[in-house]
This record gives structure tokens, C-alpha cells and sequence, in this order.
């Protein structure tokens, strides 16, 4: 097990970029997702079957905060869809190791989202690797791969995690 | 009477098809389940081919890869000859699923519940206690193990694509598919060696033909596809090509290239074209020319349930397994080569963006067909009109795109089959 990083200003920033990103996805704010991310991020969403085969492809892969922007644009503006309401729950933060420039960080999460018949259902869980640096005062991610557990998702996934 | 007046048309009974062609489509074929099974015995357990995977996913004798045919669960084996062979996965002891993970390597296969023990090519070898114990017990002695194997399935390889049924009097699958399918799946399927990139899995709640019209269907690709039309990846007005299997008229290949001026008067038609539409980060739609002709999309449709799609630089194949006659899942496997240097690895990945259960198109899709389940699951009384183009399942002799008759084409076929001519 990796050493936890001591450093409880460090943590309290880790911990805050995940609840408000996590928060920032419930409010569905396409806007500001983006910002929870350096210029030269990589964003990656992937199944679990093809993560443990160290197969790269996934639902998402973006290069750049750019990319992200992009996203949340056709969401906004091209795409065609239900509408629905997203719940994503975040825990088990950790800060794992000390990497170049930042941290590596760890997550669980469970997302679940809700159509106009009104179920909530399970849309994802999983965890997620990170990477987060220091802007200024401010944590981001400059990578973030979301691994998600249950490969064969209902419906599409609109709403990134 | 004064419903067929606001209405137009009357309830089709379950059974019946409104018109002795296939431009109308009875909604009880997406909703019966006496048809649904029906079609798992005729269709998925009959004479048709169904992909289960390619050659490299089993590169070692001994590896094996679950795959579905139909509703079962099916193993792709490599034996010790390193000859692929695709065995049910239920034991004929007691029909226990003889493995469980997507993955692996046994060899002999094992069952987990008695140890019943066969080999790579599914022949049983050895049973616990077959004799029982000290005269006590056991099997009889007319028990014969070459009856007890692992049902077989036939086995096709299209350079590393492998297919399988299990109805062993079906065509060789080159013949089932015919010369022309062959030469478009070809273009994919080209003899290099193959390397899966990925897998994506959805489950969609409408009734597994729904994607495959879908697919045949050039009509809604050129109106509800901002990302196609808008890069001009795909859209009905740009040189392309629309072929049939001409004995069948079930499998079909549509092909377009890319051409990013749009006809100015067809411009009015298409609300959902954004000519202005510009990204941050464009490297997912910038295409490299990899293949010797121009065709930017090809689009296949193979009966029953798949589809082998090449996007610019990323290669697909779609499958279809139904999960009842009210959901189906939809099984993305991501191809490129094993030659493919750093770059085109990297570009099939962007590229990959625009399809699958996040895709930029491909959202599209799915959420439209979970919309066309909803509407259709509590009206089997009614029925599609599928006329744009004419009422018979030809490729127009210009081979234009403005035309449904490939779906017709598809049920043309699904009529005969399924006994409803």
C-alpha cells in the first residue's frame, strides 16, 4: 500500500476538487466541468474487461481541456437524447503517490441516473485514477481515467463522469 | 370506421403482415414473444452466421473467449493444433456453463460442478468415477463419451474474422454471404493481422431489429447526425455506393466519401446541418487516407446481426444479441492492426470519440431507438411505412441512398424465413 501523503492542507484540497467536480456533475453545469482540468489533460473513461487487458480504447478519450469543452458543447447543443438527471456519488479519496509535477490520486464512485418514468437506476460504478497538480491555490486534474465496473451500461452515457 | 378515418390505417392482428410487401412492418415483430422465440430458433439457431470474435483475442492453444449467440453463451477456442473451434458453453452432463470468465486458459476444458473433462476441439475425455467404486455404481455400460461432447458449432474465418451457427447444413459463410459482401468486408477483413483496441457493451430497450434498420436506414443518418453531416463524414447527397447480396436482399453495404461542400439546395432539408460547427480540440475528425480507394464510411449490414463499419480510421464491428423481444445489447469490438504504427493506433482511439455507448453519432442512435421501443411496445396493432423509395427491396439502378429499400430488403428476407410470405 502506497504511503499516505501527510500533508492535511494538500488532502483538504484533493478532497475538495473531487466534492465539487462530483457536486458539479449532479447540477449537471456543463459550463464549468472543464474547469476542474489543467489545458493538457487527459480525460479517459474505460470499462473495467478492457482496463485489466491493458486495451486503450474506451467510450472517451480526450487530449485536452479542449476536448472537454467540445463535450459539453454537443451535450449542450448537438446531441440527441432523453432528458435525465445524473447523481454521482465520489468517495474513498486518496492521495497514493507523488508523481511528476503532482499526485496521484484515487477514487470510488457510483453514478445513477434518473429518466422522466422517474426510476433512479444504476448508470456506472467503479474507481477512478488521477493525477492532480497545484494552480496556484487551486487542485486540478491534469489526468483522470474513469474505470467503470459494469461493462455493459444502460442506455448511452450523455453526461460525462 | 371513425378511427380508420382519423387514423388512416387499422390495427394489424399479431400473425398478420399488412401488405404482401415489405414496405409495411407490423409492430408485433418488435414486441410477441411467441415470434421472438420464433425467431431465436429459426433465425439465431438456424442457418445464419453470427461473428464471434477474431484470431488474435486466442492467440495460445488453450485460450478461449466467450462470445453469445443468440440468447447462449458460446467459447472461442484455440486447440492444440491451433485450429479455432466455437463450443456451446453448457456441459452435456447437466448443462452447467463450463466457463465463467470472459477470458482465459484450460486445457482440457474442465466443468466446475462434475469434472466432466473434454478437450479443446469439445470431445468429452474423462468423467469422475465412471465405473463408480469397487463394482458400486458408476455408468452403464453402454454409456459412449463420443455422444457426450460439447454441442458444436460450424466454424467460418474470414482472414481472422470468425463466425459460427449452429445449423451445420447452413452455407459455407463466404456463400451465405456472397462475392459482393465479401469484397466490402474484405476492405477491413484485408489479411493483415488483426488487433482488438477494445470493447464497449450496451443494453437498449427496444427490440434488436430496431438497430439493425437502423443501420439500413441512410434516410435518418443525413438528418439526425449533427457530427456526421456537419464534418461531412457522411451525408445522402455525397458520392457513395449502396450495394445488396442480390439473392437475399438481406445483407447490404452503403459506402460515402467525404466531401465537405454541401449541395446548397438540399441544405434546407437538413435542419440538424451546423456548416459553421468548429471544435477546440478537431483531432478526432481529421481522417488519414488508409485504404487504396476513397471511401470514407462503409457501412455494412450482414444478416442477421452485424454490422462491419469502417469510419475514416476506425474500424468496428456492431453486434446485436437479443435479450429478449424488449431489449438487445449492442457489443462495439474496436479493430486495428497489429502492424499499425504509434499514430494510427492513436488516431483509431480519437477517432473512436464519435461511436459507441458515448459517441458523438452514435448517442444519437441509441437514445432514438430506446425512443422508437417505448412507441412501439404498447402499439403491436400498428405499423411502420417504410416507402421512401419505392415499395420493392431493389438497390435503385443508380445505387442512390435516398431510398429505404434496404430495410425492405431486410424484411423481404425476414417474411420468408420466419413464414409470413
Amino acid at each position: 500500500m502506497a504511503a499516505v501523503i501527510d500533508d492535511a492542507d494538500l488532502k483538504f484540497k484533493v478532497d475538495d476538487l473531487y466534492a465539487a467536480h462530483a457536486l458539479t456533475l449532479c447540477d449537471g453545469d456543463l459550463d464549468k466541468w472543464p474547469d476542474y482540468f489543467t489545458e493538457d489533460c487527459l480525460y479517459k473513461l474505460v470499462s473495467r474487461a478492457n482496463y485489466e487487458r491493458n486495451l486503450l480504447l474506451g467510450p472517451i478519450f480526450s487530449e485536452s481541456r479542449g476536448a472537454l469543452i467540445d463535450r459539453a458543447r454537443a451535450v449542450k447543443t448537438a446531441l440527441v437524447y432523453a432528458p435525465r438527471a445524473v447523481c454521482y456519488v465520489v468517495g474513498s479519496v486518496r492521495i497514493v503517490g507523488r508523481a511528476d509535477k503532482g499526485w496521484d490520486t484515487r477514487s470510488m464512485f457510483s453514478a445513477y441516473q434518473t429518466f422522466v418514468e422517474g426510476d433512479s437506476k444504476l448508470m456506472m460504478c467503479g474507481r477512478t485514477f488521477d493525477r492532480v497538480v497545484l494552480d496556484g491555490d487551486t487542485a486540478k486534474f491534469s489526468r483522470r481515467v474513469v474505470v467503470y465496473d459494469n461493462e455493459r451500461v444502460p442506455s448511452a452515457v450523455v453526461y460525462p463522469l | 370506421m371513425d378511427t380508420i378515418e382519423r387514423t388512416g390505417k387499422k390495427d394489424v392482428p399479431v400473425g398478420v403482415w399488412p401488405r404482401d410487401d415489405a414496405s409495411r412492418i407490423p409492430l408485433w415483430v418488435y414486441s410477441d414473444q411467441e415470434n421472438y422465440n420464433r425467431e431465436l430458433e429459426r433465425i439465431f439457431y438456424g442457418p445464419h452466421w453470427h461473428f464471434i470474435g477474431v484470431d488474435t483475442e486466442v492467440p495460445n492453444g488453450g485460450d478461449y473467449k466467450r462470445a453469445t449467440v443468440g440468447e447462449r453463451s458460446v467459447l472461442m477456442v484455440r486447440d492444440a493444433d491451433g485450429n479455432i473451434n466455437v463450443l456451446n458453453n453448457s456441459c452435456a452432463h447437466r448443462g452447467t456453463e463450463v466457463c465463467q470468465a470472459k477470458f482465459g486458459n484450460q486445457n482440457p476444458i474442465i466443468c466446475p460442478y462434475h469434472q466432466w473433462t473434454y478437450d479443446l476441439k469439445g470431445n468429452l475425455q474423462s468423467v469422475p468415477f465412471k465405473k463408480g467404486m469397487k463394482g458400486q455404481g458408476g455408468y452403464q455400460a453402454d454409456f459412449t463419451m463420443a455422444e457426450h461432447g460439447l454441442k458444436k458449432l460450424k466454424v467460418g474465418n474470414v482472414n481472422g474474422g470468425i463466425w459460427a451457427t449452429f445449423d451445420h447444413a447452413a452455407p459455407a459463410f463466404e456463400d451465405y454471404v456472397g462475392p459482393m459482401m465479401l469484397k466490402y468486408m474484405k476492405r477491413v477483413f484485408n489479411g493483415k493481422k488483426l488487433r482488438v483496441l477494445g470493447y464497449q457493451r450496451q443494453r437498449l430497450r427496444g427490440n434488436w431489429k430496431m438497430y439493425m434498420e437502423n443501420i439500413k436506414d441512410p434516410y435518418h443518418a443525413t438528418l439526425l447526425h449533427v457530427f456526421l453531416i456537419s464534418f461531412g463524414i457522411y451525408r445522402i447527397d455525397q458520392k457513395g455506393g449502396y450495394e445488396q447480396d442480390e439473392r437475399t436482399h438481406a445483407h447490404s453495404v452503403f459506402t460515402s466519401e467525404r466531401d465537405t461542400n454541401v449541395d446548397p439546395s438540399l441544405q434546407k432539408e437538413m435542419a440538424s446541418l451546423k456548416s459553421n460547427y468548429e471544435l477546440l480540440d478537431p483531432r478526432m475528425v481529421i481522417p488519414v487516407k488508409e485504404f487504396p480507394d476513397d471511401i470514407s464510411i462503409m457501412i455494412q449490414t450482414l444478416f442477421p446481426n452485424i454490422v462491419v463499419q469502417q469510419q475514416t480510421n476506425s474500424l468496428q464491428l456492431r453486434y446485436v444479441t437479443p435479450l429478449g423481444p424488449d431489449e438487445f445489447e449492442l457489443t462495439w469490438t474496436y479493430l486495428g492492426y497489429q502492424d499499425d504504427d504509434e499514430e494510427m493506433q492513436l488516431r483509431r482511439l480519437r477517432q473512436a470519440n464519435l461511436t459507441g455507448i458515448c459517441g458523438y453519432v452514435s448517442v444519437d442512435d441509441s437514445e432514438v431507438l430506446e425512443f422508437s421501443g417505448a412507441g412501439i411496445k404498447p402499439n403491436p396493432g400498428g405499423q411502420a411505412v417504410v416507402e421512401w423509395g419505392g415499395r420493392d427491396p431493389n438497390v435503385p439502378l443508380e445505387h442512390h441512398q435516398f431510398t429505404e429499400s434496404a430495410i425492405r430488403g431486410f424484411y423481404t428476407f425476414y417474411r420468408e424465413i420466419m413464414g409470413y410470405a
